[in-house]
């Protein structure tokens, strides 16, 4: 293991060091590796080398040689080489107290790059640090991230609830999350429009299908507003809710009507909830059970209805 | 500790050895979230790199005298390696969630997100977290209750609860886990440790009693099926396969139609019929029967509700 680490870091050395790119036979004298007698072996180690180096994140890139028909091998410094962000040590010490946060230590390699050469944070004695632990593990995919900055066109399978599985070519301007669910924001060729994809219902490989910066996204997009569904799809309800489900109603910004003699006798509520996106609000809705009865609009009555009556037939025993 | 591990802390080693010059072992093993014995490994191995190369003896020079190490001849790796784009997305994801969770509270670590992310070129609009705005969680007085070591109640609606119940805790921590909020805390009814989800909770009030200190690592046993749990089996559609994030499963088996078969054991019939429920018909249980008549019931009841003339209770 050692000497393949050793190797990985020399070859990286080799090809930064160098200002024109370096033939196989180049690197090979340069390194003194893959100089095995199998040439074929040689060479496949040399390439498995190569992109377990890219999947790190060191850029070798493959290039013409001036003036010979070969390729070589060479890694930009530019794009290599972290840019000194200048922190301020107040800066630092906050990152490192963002850290301190965080369950899992995956970012402690990246904590170290972007602080390498950053003065060395303030002993973290804060209090905030207290009662809180932050856990991530959904991350999209990380050739999304990469054509997002890299800004490449991708193309995948993409399905939806509600048809057949189709192939989209999309300029990804952004990534968004919202709660748990990760989501691509960008310009769909084949729908002639920008458009929101879940980035779960995205199925088998995403394609990259352009050299880099092929696009320019618009200089404002509105991550919130392009997540959301459209504006119709939003629904003014009314109904009832027993008195014990009523805090579910308020903690989602809904409102109760004042208590009147008739609920005070029947034991219902009246409330008003505003901005209901059924995709999202139906199954806390439906999770209410005969706690909450929805009186308009007509549709998400009848909506309900179809669904307990579906329940009710699936898991009625007909004996 | 993957090869790809090693070689990405030897090339980052580097330049923030070249910026210490004589860092003792065990500052750099913190600072690199390894032991001091790795970094020692790292350091031999280290010193063997570098190439002799064309232009001649430019063999790195590391030097430890104890316990301090300082690295010469090693301008290649002056900088340091540049994150991939999902580290880089991660870091500025955990930067603004603890942002988020501790209220910006701290200005330079807005700063220093602002720096980060327009060093590795992710502007807020390429990636960002959309905050949730329908949900109105009782963040800020939890976490003031958890610094000030207060005692809190609330009403929350639990695993096994038919209705949401009264609830009187000593608040521990609060989690953020992919988005998604919970407290931590010790529950002075059932006398132990437990999860609740923040979105589920109301009418939180602080009480004036001082909360006590208690071990997080054991505060919350993980879930160990019992021999008196119920073996639930439930057909899975595939528009309601986001049910599988929230179960524990034993067995998984997908058949010929797409659909999953999947099976679980627990304790908490009541929870399984709410999710089930929250399937909108997408998820069918299979059995025990008692789940099944569980939700027949419940979708029975509701149905009256709306169709006060037909009596579907009576035909469960």
């Amino acid at each position: 293991m050692s000497q393949k680490t050793e190797r990985l870091v020399n070859v990286t050395i080799a090809l930064l060091e160098t200002r024109r790119p370096l033939s196989f036979t180049q690197l090979q004298q340069k390194t003194g590796y893959y100089t095995g007698q199998d040439h074929d072996a040689a060479r496949r180690m040399f390439e498995r080398d190569k992109d377990d180096l890219r999947s790190m994140g060191v850029p070798i890139t493959t290039e013409p040689i001036p003036y010979s028909d070969d390729f070589g091998y060479i890694i930009s410094r530019k794009e290599y080489e972290l840019p000194d962000p200048a922190f301020t040590r107040e800066e630092i010490t906050a990152l490192a107290l963002a850290q301190e946060h965080a369950t899992s230590s995956d970012v402690g390699l990246t904590f170290a790059k972007i602080a390498a050469r950053a003065p060395d944070p303030d002993f973290v004695t804060s209090t905030h640090s207290v009662g809180l632990r932050i856990t991530h593990s959904l991350y999209p995919p990380e050739v999304l991230a990469a054509a997002v900055v890299d800004r490449v066109t991708v193309t995948f399978t993409y399905q939806t609830p509600h048809a057949e599985p189709s192939v989209r070519s999309v300029d990804p301007y952004a990534l968004a999350r919202r709660r748990s669910r990760w989501y691509l924001i960008g310009f769909d060729h084949g729908r002639d429009a920008i458009r929101a994809f879940r980035v779960d219902r995205i199925i088998g490989t995403i394609n990259t299908d352009s050299e880099r910066g092929a696009f320019v996204p618009p200089d404002e997009l509105d991550l919130a507003n392009e997540i959301r569904p459209p504006a119709d799809e939003f629904v003014t309800l009314t109904g009832v809710v027993s008195e014990p489900f009523a805090t579910r109603i308020v903690s989602r910004g809904g409102t109760i009507d004042p208590i009147t003699p008739d609920s005070i006798q029947t034991g219902w509520l009246s409330f008003t909830l505003l901005d209901v996106d059924l995709l999202r609000d139906l199954p806390w809705l439906l999770e209410c059970g005969d706690q909450l009865r929805v009186t308009s609009p007509q549709h998400v009555v009848d909506t309900i209805c179809e669904t307990l009556t579906q329940l009710l037939n699936d898991h009625r025993d007909s004996a | 500790m993957s090869a790809a591990d090693d070689v990405q802390r030897m090339l980052v080693l580097v330049p923030w050895l070249l910026e210490r010059p004589g860092a003792h072992v065990n500052e750099i093993a913190e600072a690199f979230h390894s032991t001091p014995e790795q970094i020692r490994k790292d350091l031999a191995l280290l010193d063997f790199c570098g190439l002799p190369g064309l232009r001649g003896g430019d063999l790195f020079d590391v030097t430890i005298i104890n316990d301090r190490a300082t690295i010469d001849l090693a301008d290649e790796l002056r900088r340091p390696l540049k994150p991939t784009p999902s580290e880089a997305v991660r870091m500025v994801l955990l930067i603004d969630a603890v942002r988020v969770a501790l209220n910006d509270t701290v200005p330079a670590l807005a700063s220093a997100s602002l720096k980060l992310r327009a060093m590795l070129a992710l502007p807020p609009e390429r990636f960002g977290v959309v905050a949730d705005d329908t949900f109105d969680h009782p963040l800020t007085v939890l976490r003031d209750a958890i610094s000030a070591q207060q005692q809190v109640s609330f009403t929350y609606l639990g695993r096994n609860d038919e209705v949401p119940k009264q609830r009187h805790v000593d608040p521990v921590c609060i989690h953020v886990m992919d988005g998604n909020w919970y407290l931590e805390a010790f529950d002075h009814d059932r006398n132990e440790g437990r999860l609740f989800h923040t979105d589920r909770i109301t009418d939180v009030s602080v009480l004036h009693a001082r909360a006590t200190d208690h071990d997080l690592a054991s505060l919350i046993p993980a879930y160990q099926p019992q021999a008196d749990d119920a073996q639930v089996e439930l057909t899975i559609t595939k528009p309601g396969q986001w049910i599988l994030d929230h179960l524990v499963l034993a067995e998984q088996t997908t058949t010929a139609d797409g659909n999953i078969t999947a099976r679980l054991a627990t304790d908490a019939l009541p929870y399984i019929a709410r999710l089930v429920l929250m399937a909108r018909g997408k998820v069918r249980v299979t059995a025990p029967p008692k789940l099944r008549d569980m939700i027949a019931t419940l979708a029975a009841n509701a149905l009256a509700g709306y169709n006060p003339l037909t009596d579907s209770k009576a035909d469960v």
